[in-house]
């Protein structure tokens, strides 16, 4: 190789390198880090407004008479496991049981409560459920006049508040 | 052993957590309306006679419902004591809504609802015999 050859090898050289140099500013390397996003959920049921349980007896009926109302909504986290309970009185005995029987003591009629459901499964949404009732016939019951009701006059009750509980 | 002490109760808390996650309520009423037919629509046989073929006048709260006496020629057959039924014989012009009794302390009280079919108002002949 001549004096003139190593001449423009060494310009070629130093020209590559000038080029490598300034690509080295625009290609900067690389780097990640990983991190975790922790979350915690408290699962939760919300119990909606219960309406009322409503019965209407004519003294001595001979069939039973069923109640009407007692519907409720329970909105509860996807697939946590709830139940139900019926306990008398506020603010009630938890868990609550299956059925409840009370006697009014305003009317004095006899009657029963229970469920739709023992319990479910949320889903997160609403879901429907209701409290039923039942009233045995032959019953009496306590009524000054030709018909009353638990919730005025001298036929109030004082224990017509029940409780439902949902556990979760 | 603290350790192991420690783990027991570590252990125990979390399932007590996971079993009892928590609990709602909510209170709701009983309401109940109790008619008695016996105070509200209670009728009485007020001129009731202990002879055969008397007028029965029945009387009711809201006023006379009804007298009863025998028909001129048409038998009447009279049995004394025991409680009172009133016998219908329903015609093809009317017709009887089923029946309920009422225990009204002694005795028995049998009613039946009769309507006529055609909407027109006409006499039922009624046989009462006690």
């Amino acid at each position: 190789m001549s004096k003139l050859q190593m001449k423009k090898l060494a310009i070629a050289v130093a020209a590559l390198s000038a080029v490598a140099m300034g690509s080295g500013e625009a290609q900067a390397t690389n780097t990640s880090g990983s991190f975790n996003v922790n979350i915690t959920l408290t699962s939760s049921c919300v119990l909606g407004t219960i309406s009322a349980v409503t019965f209407a007896y004519t003294t001595q009926q001979v069939a039973a008479s069923n109640a009407a109302g007692g519907g409720f909504n329970v909105t509860c986290t996807n697939t946590l496991p709830y139940t139900f309970g019926l306990s008398a009185g506020t603010p009630g005995t938890a868990p609550g049981a299956a059925t409840l029987n009370v006697t009014d003591n305003g009317v004095n009629l006899a009657y029963q409560l229970n469920l739709s459901a023992a319990g479910g499964t949320g889903n997160g949404n609403a879901q429907a459920f209701s409290i039923g009732g039942t009233m045995a016939g032959g019953q009496s019951g306590t009524c000054a006049t030709g018909s009353c009701t638990n919730t005025a006059g001298a036929t109030t009750s004082s224990n017509n508040i029940q409780t439902l509980f949902v556990t979760y | 052993m603290r350790f192991a002490r420690s783990l027991l109760a570590l252990a125990a808390l979390s399932i007590s957590v996971e079993c009892a996650a928590g609990v709602g309520s909510g209170t709701f009423r009983v309401n109940i309306s109790v008619n008695d037919p016996g105070k509200s629509a209670l009728c009485v046989s007020q001129s009731l006679s202990q002879a055969t073929g008397a007028l029965v006048q029945v009387i009711c709260s809201t006023g006379q419902f009804v007298s009863i006496g025998p028909r001129p020629g048409a038998p009447f057959a009279g049995v004394h004591g025991g409680a009172f039924t009133y016998y219908l014989n329903p015609s093809p012009d009317f017709q009887l809504d089923g029946s309920r009794s009422v225990m009204q302390g002694t005795g028995t009280v049998t009613e039946y609802r009769v309507f006529s079919r055609d909407g027109i108002d006409r006499f039922i002949d009624i046989l009462v015999s006690f």
